[in-house]
This record gives C-alpha cells, sequence and structure tokens, in this order.
C-alpha cells in the first residue's frame, strides 16, 4: 500500500508525492480525457471548435453529394425526426424503458458480481476448482446468450436483463477476486497481530483493500450494461431504445437509429460518470495522477 | 508489566508449495531479551530476521524449539504484542486517529475512550494536529511516527520493529530514532529491534544480537555499555561506538567470507 518513501523536508507535511498509486486506474479511463482536458482556454475553444465543423460537415455535406436521407440524415433531419419520436413513439418511454433496464441490470450484475469475488475470494479452494469455468464464461461472448433467454423466457423484460446481469457480472467478479488475492499479507498479519478474527479481518482489511478494483470493475460494467441492454433489445422485444433501432431499420428511417444510438450513448456516459463520481467520493483517500 | 522473552533452539523449515523444496531460514537459534530491554538483532539479508518476528508475535509456530513470553510458550497471537515494520502499514481510508484506534477496536474499550487514548498517544508523538488527516497527506517520518502511536496506544508488554527506520532519509532517521528511544525507553517496553543498520543497532540497543546468513543462528552476542539509551544521538558521538561498530562489523564480514 502506501510506500514509506517521502521524506520529511524542513518538518512540513508532503501533501502528493510518495502517494500510493491508484489501483484500479490501470486500466484506461476513456473518459478521462473529457474531464482532465479543462486546461486552457484555447483547448475549450478548439473543443467546441471541433463540434462545430463536425455538426456543419454533418448539415451541409451529405445534401452537397446527394447523398440519400435513408443513408445518411443530416444533423436537422435528426432534430426534426427527434421531435416527431417524443409525440408520435412514445420516445421517452422506449428512453426510461432501456434506461431502468440498465440500471437495474447493472445494479443485479454488479451486487451478484461482487458477492461472488468476495466469496470466492475468501475460499482459495472453491476458487481454484471454479476457475476454469469462470475463465470460460467470461471468455464466452455473453451477448450471444440473447435468444437464448428470449427462448426460454418469452419476448418480456427478463432476457434483456438476463443479459445486462450476465455481462455486467464477470468483469466485476474478476476484479473484485483479483483484489482479494493481492491484498497486502502484511495488513492482514497486522489485523492477525491485535486478534482480529476472519470476519473482522474481511471486513476492515480486505473489504476496504478491494475498493478500488470494485470501482474499477464497476465502471466497465456500467459502459457494458448499456450493451447487454441493446443486444437484448435488439434480438426480441418491443420497447426500448434497442428495439427502435431494429423498428427504425425496418421502416429505412435511418434518422431514428441515428437517434437511438445518440440516446444509448447519453445512458452510457451519465452511469458512467454516476459511478465515477460514487468512487470520487468514496476513495476520497486516494491521489490520482489525474485531478 | 514489562514482560521478558525468551528463544529456545528455534528452528524453522518454510516449504515451498509449488515445488516441494524446503529451505531452513533459522536454525537452533536461542536467545533472550530481559524485561525492559531492547535487544538489536543484525544480520545479512535473507537471514531470517523477519521470521523471528513473525514467530515470536504467533502468526505462525516455529518447525521446533519454543518461544516464550515470561516463561509461556507462545502459540498464537497475544494481546500484549506490538509489531511495527519497514512499512508504515496505515490504513490509506483511515485518517490518523482512526488508523491509531485500529488496534484498540477487539479492547472492551468505549467509541470515547479509544478517542481519548488515540490522541493522549498521538499527542505524544506531535501528531496531534494531523489527527484528522490522512495517511499520503503526511511524510514518510510522520507516517512511522503514527505507525509507533499505533503500537503503542494497545499499551503493550513487547514491541518488535522490523526496520522501523530503512525507508527513511538520512535526516528524518535519526531524529525518528531519537523520538522512538525516548518513547520506548518510558513506555518501559520490551524490545526487539532488527536492523540492517549497524550503527542503528549500537546506539539503540542495550544488547546486540548477531546472525549468520542463512539459516541464521546466533554467531555473536555483546552488551552495549554506554548507558543513556534514551539519546542515540549522544551515543553515536562516543568513541566507544566506533569500536562497537567495528566488532560488528568484523563478526558479519567474516561470516560472508566463510559463506
Ligand atoms: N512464508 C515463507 N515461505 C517460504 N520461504 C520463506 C517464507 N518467509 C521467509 N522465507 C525464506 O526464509 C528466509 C528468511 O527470510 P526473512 O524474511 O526472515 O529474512 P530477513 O532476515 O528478514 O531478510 P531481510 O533482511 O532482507 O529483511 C528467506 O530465504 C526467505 O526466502
Ligand atoms: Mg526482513
Amino acid at each position: 500500500m502506501a510506500d514509506t518513501s517521502a521524506s520529511l523536508k524542513n518538518g512540513a507535511p508532503e501533501i502528493s508525492s510518495g502517494a500510493p498509486v491508484h489501483k484500479g486506474s490501470k486500466m484506461a479511463n476513456p473518459f478521462k480525457k473529457l474531464t482532465a482536458g479543462s486546461g486552457s482556454r484555447t483547448e475549450i475553444l478548439a473543443m467546441i471548435g471541433v463540434g462545430l465543423v463536425f455538426l456543419s460537415i454533418w448539415e451541409f455535406l451529405p445534401p452537397l453529394l446527394d447523398v440519400p436521407r435513408y443513408i445518411i440524415p443530416t444533423f436537422s433531419n435528426c432534430l426534426e425526426e427527434f421531435g416527431r419520436m417524443m409525440q408520435r413513439e412514445n420516445l421517452m418511454g422506449h428512453f426510461m424503458s432501456t434506461l431502468i433496464s440498465a440500471l437495474v441490470g447493472f445494479a443485479l450484475g454488479g451486487l451478484l458480481g461482487a458477492a461472488s469475488g468476495y466469496l470466492l475470494g475468501l475460499s482459495s479452494l472453491w476458487e481454484r476448482v471454479l476457475s476454469p469455468y469462470i475463465l470460460a464464461l467470461q471468455i464466452a461472448p455473453k451477448v450471444a446468450f440473447a435468444p437464448l433467454f428470449i427462448m426460454w423466457f418469452g419476448y418480456n423484460a427478463i432476457p434483456k436483463l438476463l443479459v445486462t446481469v450476465l455481462i455486467v457480472f464477470f468483469p466485476i467478479l474478476v476484479n473484485v477476486l483479483q483484489s482479494m488475492k493481492t491484498v497486502d499479507r502484511d495488513l492482514v498479519n497486522l489485523a492477525r497481530v491485535y486478534s482480529m478474527n476472519r470476519l473482522t479481518i474481511f471486513r476492515k482489511i480486505e473489504v476496504p483493500s478491494s475498493l478500488p478494483n470494485l470501482f474499477a470493475g464497476l465502471r466497465i460494467g456500467a459502459t457494458l450494461a448499456v450493451i447487454g441492454v441493446t443486444v437484448g433489445e435488439l434480438v426480441g422485444g418491443n420497447t426500448g431504445l434497442g428495439f427502435l433501432i431494429s423498428y427504425g431499420e425496418g421502416q429505412a428511417n435511418t434518422a431514428m437509429v441515428f437517434n437511438a444510438i445518440f440516446l444509448l450513448t447519453v445512458i452510457g456516459i451519465a452511469l458512467y460518470f454516476a459511478v465515477a463520481a460514487v468512487e470520487k467520493r468514496v476513495l476520497h483517500y486516494l491521489v490520482r495522477e489525474d485531478h | 508489566m514489562t514482560s521478558s522473552l525468551e528463544l529456545r533452539n528455534i528452528t524453522k523449515v518454510f516449504t515451498d508449495r509449488n515445488t516441494g523444496n524446503s529451505v531452513t531460514a533459522v536454525e537452533d537459534m536461542s536467545f533472550s531479551v530481559g524485561a525492559g530491554e531492547l535487544v538489536a538483532v543484525v544480520g545479512p539479508s535473507g537471514c531470517g530476521k523477519s521470521t523471528i518476528l513473525n514467530m515470536v508475535s504467533g502468526l505462525y509456530g516455529t518447525s521446533s524449539g519454543q518461544v516464550l513470553i515470561n516463561g509461556d510458550e507462545v502459540t498464537g497471537t497475544r494481546p500484549e504484542v506490538g509489531f511495527m515494520l519497514q512499512k508504515d502499514l496505515l490504513l490509506p481510508w483511515r485518517n490518523i486517529v482512526k488508523n491509531v484506534e485500529f488496534g484498540l477496536e477487539e479492547r472492551k474499550f468505549s467509541r470515547a475512550e479509544r478517542r481519548e487514548r488515540a490522541m493522549q498517544e498521538l499527542e505524544r508523538m506531535k501528531l496531534a494536529e494531523f489527527a484528522e488527516h490522512y495517511p499520503h497527506q503526511l511524510s514518510g517520518g510522520m507516517r512511522q511516527r503514527a505507525a509507533l502511536a499505533r503500537t503503542l496506544v494497545i499499551e503493550p508488554d513487547i514491541i518488535l520493529l522490523d526496520e522501523p527506520f530503512s525507508a527513511l532519509d538520512a535526516q528524518t532517521k535519526l531524529v525518528l530514532q531519537r523520538h522512538f528511544a525516548r518513547t520506548i525507553a518510558e513506555a518501559g517496553v520490551t524490545c526487539v529491534l532488527i536492523t540492517h543498520d549497524l550503527n542503528e543497532a549500537v546506539i539503540m540497543a542495550d544488547r546486540v544480537v548477531v546472525m549468520s546468513g542463512r539459516p541464521g543462528t546466533v554467531v555473536d552476542e555483546f552488551a552495549i555499555e554506554l548507558g543513556n539509551r534514551r539519546d542515540p544521538l549522544a551515543r553515536s558521538m562516543e568513541a566507544q561506538t566506533g569500536v562497537y561498530v567495528k566488532r560488528l562489523f568484523d563478526t558479519l564480514h567474516l561470516e560472508n567470507e566463510a559463506a
């Protein structure tokens, strides 16, 4: 954990060097640049500029090249379709259905994944016995289970929820298990010297030590949850943004597909940032390289 | 309140779980520490110094031989033993005062009592104003002082120090050695100090035990007759200190050549 290499300089506390490296941040954070880039004014202006250039190319280039609307609808086509979908297609209802499924699936998958990770972490025997199966299931493409679940449970909310739970489950399980295996033995020994029992050590040492990894898993799970729900809705069902994508495809309504993809992205980003915000509060004691 | 410690013909053999090879870390090792005494243990890297501390603290048993505290055989961890490593082992998710309280949480104290004792200890370590800080906000020396506070707050009879100063820079080390020497002497606890630093062994200890390379065993043992253990800095100025350091140096050096 904390490295003791920092030194006392003029008796003043050193605020940030020699800090523990945020374990969970080993994996790339896809949104880091977005949040950390608030450096200079010119950068922000350039960012906005790029967005505007993109929007105007999108708006004016396809008509200039005579690209038909059903191949690439322009930005204004999409906005127009967005309004129509709000009024005629119950867009809000579909959006909420997808959002709720993603949230519920994420919560269930996260809970089950974390619980299994901790249980396996407590029992090295079971971990060894089950590890080949966990590896196999982890590699199996979870979204491919969607049609199976529809055959089993029918055209309702259960299949998409199951796909979501399944897809969220593994990265969280693996992250938690990994952290349980790498808990600092010396911290555990310290607790043992203080006569703490197994359960207390789990509660006071192992769980807190594993939190950075748990949150790394949750962040991955947040983005995967949206994929799980989308696939579930694409394959079968009559609600949700995934359904709107296949519905729009059937009608050659490309603007509808664009809008659905956009809203799915919004849900993914919101979920990701919600997890990141909770993480920042819970893991406030970690010094990060990014600010 | 103080306890004596005795190691009697201790041997520890580790068996590698994967290869099945066994390694004898320490062999037929005996020495004792009187009540209130501070004994330094020096020896080459890998000779089993940390292994000895783990057996004394009851984290694992010996392969043969016995560890006795006040004549009782050690069979598991005990509440009267405190332990401190080169790593401060402060919990990064707890602030300093809660870290100090950690050791008290298995004792029958109320929350308020725990806080009071922890604050008293921090006061003594001159860390009271950092009670609400988190470990990463403190320097290495302060963190090590906080770790000492956590070790002493349980009022141990015996404390085991495994190279507590070796990760610190030279200046901090001097300050902390003096601070530790004073605090430990005032608390009157029995202490085993493991160190690589021969000078540190001489200026801090009442007695020094020298170990051979692996398998570790005692090759020399002598009292440091410098007096005034509370002031290692003053001790280090004395001419006799050099003589003791030379003796340690020679003993260890000869050992290396034989190996
Ligand atoms: N749990 C263990 N399993 C197997 N071998 C071990 C174990 N603990 C220690 N050893 C071996 O025992 C020997 C002594 O280790 P120990 O950590 O006690 O040495 P040390 O004197 O403290 O070394 P250093 O000065 O580098 O801290 C080493 O060879 C080490 O590899
Ligand atoms: Mg050691």
